[in-house]
């Protein structure tokens, strides 16, 4: 067991708990009446414009920036243009002037303050409806004063749940494998962002390759393989405490490491004498279990949200193709068959979609498809794009892609509706990307 | 050849050093090269019956020159048969890297050869503990690619095996596509990196 502590109070105060209060309606107006809306399926063909204000007070402007940043990526809203305001500095708790708004054709209007006292930041605002004349939300949030970004990712959340009707996804982090040097002595760090590239932090000092990180549900671990001269070996590191701990697996192979929904089990491959399959490990009890048993490569096991089944990458038909089993490893379907190589399969975080890299005609694609395999469609193509991993709402998918041969990889993201590609504010060399749920 | 017995030691010492160095120059070449083809493995150095000593390939101290007569020369030195003294100075020399062609994992005629050689050598520095580390090139996603790499070492390890080569003395691993031998992005870059090395552990 190491232990090591690589920048984690960093890491750990930005997960302080962000609490969250409702704002008093302003007593002039009514409950709100909800007739603004945008559709997060069709939302790429009219955005919705959307204007933000500077807040008021201490970080006022960088938190509203950072909405504005955050909506505008989602490819949901036109978010305006500050220059172009006709009222500013308007104070939280009065209404706004709605015809200066409707001039310039905002529909959505976001106006908020920050206030520190003894070193907490409290943080209010109200998202109004223009047209509509009332008021869509108006909440508060506090935490300590560096934490303000979380804060920012909370408003940002809440806007966008307003509006669209779904869960936002801003509250959240990915961890990754910061890459660098070149391809013979490629170091290959664990690191970890917030889901906007803020908040860098490395969780491992390059001696190793890290491959493949995963966060459990819960978001306070990452599971992750870690690639030596001798072999590859899996870790787990606890967020809080910075601690990590190997998980012991027989033989000198172990990797492509998932937890299973409950946090309590890792499905992971492991080769035992050229023989790749698939295993479950109880990590309360210690007891491995192996799920599949044939002379072929079965790797990047993912078990659904519901735990009751597995999806995994296996050439047991000639070539690699998507397989799915039940939790015990009975009652195994194909999912994929026609042209092309697949593999890499991740289920959505509501478990009604799958997510896949997919190799056809000399280039790499990820695409999505029905859990029973119905429904293929491509969301990105390129030299290669391999990696897939869902936005905690199920609406983006984050990869890794290298535009041409011999490029970088980098981090990207495209609208599970094939829409909004782009490359993630994190522009630095990254591959391996997994998204954590929304933070508490 | 039985010329170099009525040389002087320290000549024959200058010669072997001189050999080793171009054993391993060809060896550093045949990594960037393009992929052998399947023509017949090259056929050891003629003059290495007389050079090899019965022991290890240990570098000769140049100040502590020391003379010892040559063990006979055998007739069967073919590939393939293992016993007996090696024929190769080093494992470099007797070939350290297979290739395989894409997605798979059997073994190529070149690759046996080269294998068979490898076998000999271990047979004869029975001492020596080895790693085969299977590689990918980078057409393949991560986790795939890890594990055939993996069926790449094994298979070679296997073959290590079927020729006498006891378990105990080899170990495998699989650096997937994450530690290519050759940079370039391309078909022949590709072919290079597809491949399972073997090192020596001790």
């Amino acid at each position: 067991m190491n232990v090591s502590f690589y920048k984690f109070l960093s890491i750990k105060s930005s997960y302080q708990l962000v609490t969250l209060a409702l704002l008093t309606c302003v007593a002039l107006f009514g409950p709100a009446m909800a007739q603004i809306s945008v559709s997060v399926t069709e939302g790429h063909k009219r955005p919705m414009p959307l204007a933000i204000v500077d807040f008021n007070g201490p970080h006022g402007s960088a938190i509203a920036a950072t909405v504005r940043d955050n909506l505008d990526r989602s490819g949901l809203f036109q978010v305006q243009n500050p220059e172009v305001f006709l009222q500013r500095d308007i104070d939280v708790n009065l209404a706004p002037r709605f015809a200066d708004w409707r001039i310039i054709k905002t529909e959505a209007l976001v106006i908020g303050r920050g206030m520190v006292a003894n070193g907490r930041l409290k943080v209010e605002f109200r998202l109004w409806d223009v047209y509509g004349e009332s008021q869509l939300i108006g909440l508060e949030f506090s935490s300590s004063e560096e934490n303000w970004r979380r804060i920012a990712h909370k408003v940002s959340d809440a806007i966008y749940r307003r509006l669209t009707g779904e869960v936002g996804y801003f509250d959240s982090r990915v961890v990754f494998v910061a890459e660098s040097g070149g391809k013979k002595k490629r170091v290959k760090r664990l690191a970890v962002m917030d889901q906007d590239g803020a908040n860098p932090s490395y969780l491992t000092d390059g001696t190793e390759q890290i491959l493949n990180p995963r966060f459990n549900v819960q978001g306070q671990q990452i599971v992750y393989s870690a690639m030596s001269d001798r072999g590859v070996k899996i870790w787990i590191v606890d967020m809080d405490s910075g601690r990590k701990e190997i998980v012991s697996v027989a033989g000198s192979m172990a990797f492509a490491p998932r937890f299973t929904p409950d946090g309590q089990s890792i499905v992971f491959s492991a080769d035992r004498d050229g023989d790749v399959d698939i295993y479950i490990k109880s990590l309360r009890t210690g007891v491995v279990t192996q799920l599949t048993n044939n002379p072929n490569i079965d790797t990047s096991p993912d078990m659904s949200p519901d735990g009751n089944q597995i999806v995994f990458t296996s050439d047991r038909g000639g070539s690699s193709q998507i397989y799915v089993m039940n939790g015990d490893g009975s009652n195994v379907r194909r999912l994929t068959f026609g042209e092309g190589r697949y593999s890499t399969a991740v289920w959505s975080p509501n478990g009604d979609l799958i997510a896949f890299t997919r190799q056809a005609e000399g280039q790499f694609q990820i695409g999505v498809m029905a859990k029973d395999g119905s429904g293929l469609r491509i969301l990105a193509q390129a030299y290669l794009v391999e990696g897939p991993t869902w936005s905690p709402n199920g609406r983006v998918i984050m990869f890794q892609r290298e535009a041409g041969p011999g490029d970088p990889p980098t981090l990207w993201t495209v609208d599970v509706s094939g829409t909004n590609l782009r490359q993630s504010p994190w522009k630095a060399s990254g591959s391996d990307p997994g998204w954590s749920s929304t933070l508490p | 050849m039985t010329k170099s017995a009525l040389i002087k030691p320290w000549v024959g010492s200058v010669a072997l050093i001189l050999m080793s160095s171009l054993a391993l120059a060809a060896c550093a070449s045949t990594k960037t090269a393009t992929p052998p083809t399947n023509s017949t493995p090259p056929t050891p150095l003629a003059n290495n019956g007389e050079a090899t000593t019965t022991e290890s390939a240990t570098p000769i101290p140049q100040t502590n020159v020391q003379r010892a007569p040559l063990t006979p020369p055998s007739g069967q030195l073919g590939a393939g048969k293992g016993a007996g003294s090696s024929i190769y100075a080093s494992l470099s020399e007797a070939g350290d890297l297979i290739l395989f062609p894409t997605d798979r994992f059997d073994l190529t005629d070149e690759a046996r050869a080269i294998l068979t050689r490898q076998a000999a050598w271990l047979q004869a520095n029975s001492t020596k503990r080895i790693l085969i580390a299977g590689n990918c090139d980078e057409r393949g996603t991560r986790e795939y690619n890890l594990g055939l790499g993996a069926r790449r070492a094994n298979a070679a390890r296997d073959f290590l095996i079927s020729l006498g080569v006891a378990p105990s003395r080899i170990e495998t691993v699989s650096y997937g596509k994450e530690r290519p031998i050759d940079e370039r992005s391309n078909p022949d870059g590709w072919a290079i990196n597809r491949n399972a090395q073997t090192t020596l552990l001790d």
